[in-house]
């Protein structure tokens, strides 16, 4: 019987997952121009011109590149701006 | 063909100078193609893409993010009405001769972004998926240079012509804009010396 005195607590176990980061892979698209891209780049994700040249160039010579990864409501917010600037990009979780 | 030029003004201001009628008459082509009530299908999928594969992510997008981005290429399709009901001959005695068209700084992002749009909507009518669907009437094929015959309409060339043009457009704002830093490009540079000193010693 308990002490009615002491309040018996369950004993808990707490464990914190962080979420699997989200991936923005860019598509190459063959009608929208090399610099166009990179200047995208540039506006939305704060590159240097080095930088978004570089993925750009990526998706360019490889169909995609993974251009940012991060939580997933960021994920979202990059998507949109992409799409807003006619990019084809689409968001996946990294699953880790 | 008489290629426009930009030139930038002090305040900000920029402008298309010497705008032939057949260029003028593509940009006019332009809020057309950004009519997103009446977009094919294809127009309509190129211009507002899912976000991935998975049917919830792709319900919400059509619900919440479309619209947004509707708006956004309605408000670029109004920057360019606007700037085209306000294009004016270059100079009153050339009469049928080039045009002008300034472009207030507010507008040039919207421009850059309606001209991409444009592009990417004819580009999706035609079924352009690749750089070879592109470039396919790059070159004249080898010994046809001198046929005399006269090449017969084409609507899919000509479409693609318009693409390249309008890209040239495009393109002059965006190096405006977003001009590479200095010396990034140096091997670009060099070609176009050589390309040059080739054109002269060759004239």
């Amino acid at each position: 019987m308990a002490d009615p005195g002491v309040l018996e607590q369950e004993a808990t176990e707490t464990r914190t997952q962080l979420a699997p980061p989200w991936n923005v892979v860019c598509w190459n698209d063959p009608i929208t121009y090399m610099i166009y891209v990179t200047m995208v780049f540039q506006r939305v994700f704060g590159y240097s011109y080095e930088k978004a040249y570089g993925l750009m160039m990526e998706v360019h010579t490889s169909g995609r590149a993974v251009v940012w990864t991060g939580a997933r409501e960021k994920a979202e917010t990059y998507v949109q701006k992409l799409h807003a600037s006619q990019l084809k990009a689409t968001m996946e979780s990294t699953g880790e | 063909m008489i290629f426009p030029r930009l030139e930038r003004y002090a305040d900000g201001r920029l402008a298309f100078e010497d705008l032939a009628p057949a260029f003028l008459l593509l940009l006019m082509e332009v809020p057309d193609l950004l009519k997103t009530d009446e977009q094919p299908d294809e127009v309509h999928r190129r211009l507002f893409p899912d976000p991935g594969d998975d049917a919830a992510m792709k319900e919400e997008w059509a619900r919440f993010v479309h619209p947004e981005l509707f708006s956004l290429l309605a408000s670029a399709r109004e920057i360019v009405l606007h700037d085209l009901a306000n294009v004016r001959p270059s100079s009153p005695e050339i009469g049928m001769g080039t045009w002008r068209m300034e472009i207030p700084p507010d507008h040039v992002n919207g421009w850059i972004s309606a001209l991409n749009a444009a592009r990417l909507a004819l580009g999706a009518i035609q079924g352009i998926e690749s750089e070879d669907d592109l470039h396919a009437f790059d070159d004249t094929p080898e010994g046809e240079e001198e046929d005399d015959a006269p090449v017969e309409f084409d609507e899919r060339r000509f479409v693609i012509t318009k693409i390249h043009l309008l890209g040239e457009l495009q393109a002059m704002l965006i190096m405006d804009q977003c001009p590479p830093p200095p010396g990034f490009f140096p091997n670009m540079r060099e070609e176009d010396d050589d390309e040059e000193e080739e054109e002269e010693t060759g004239s």
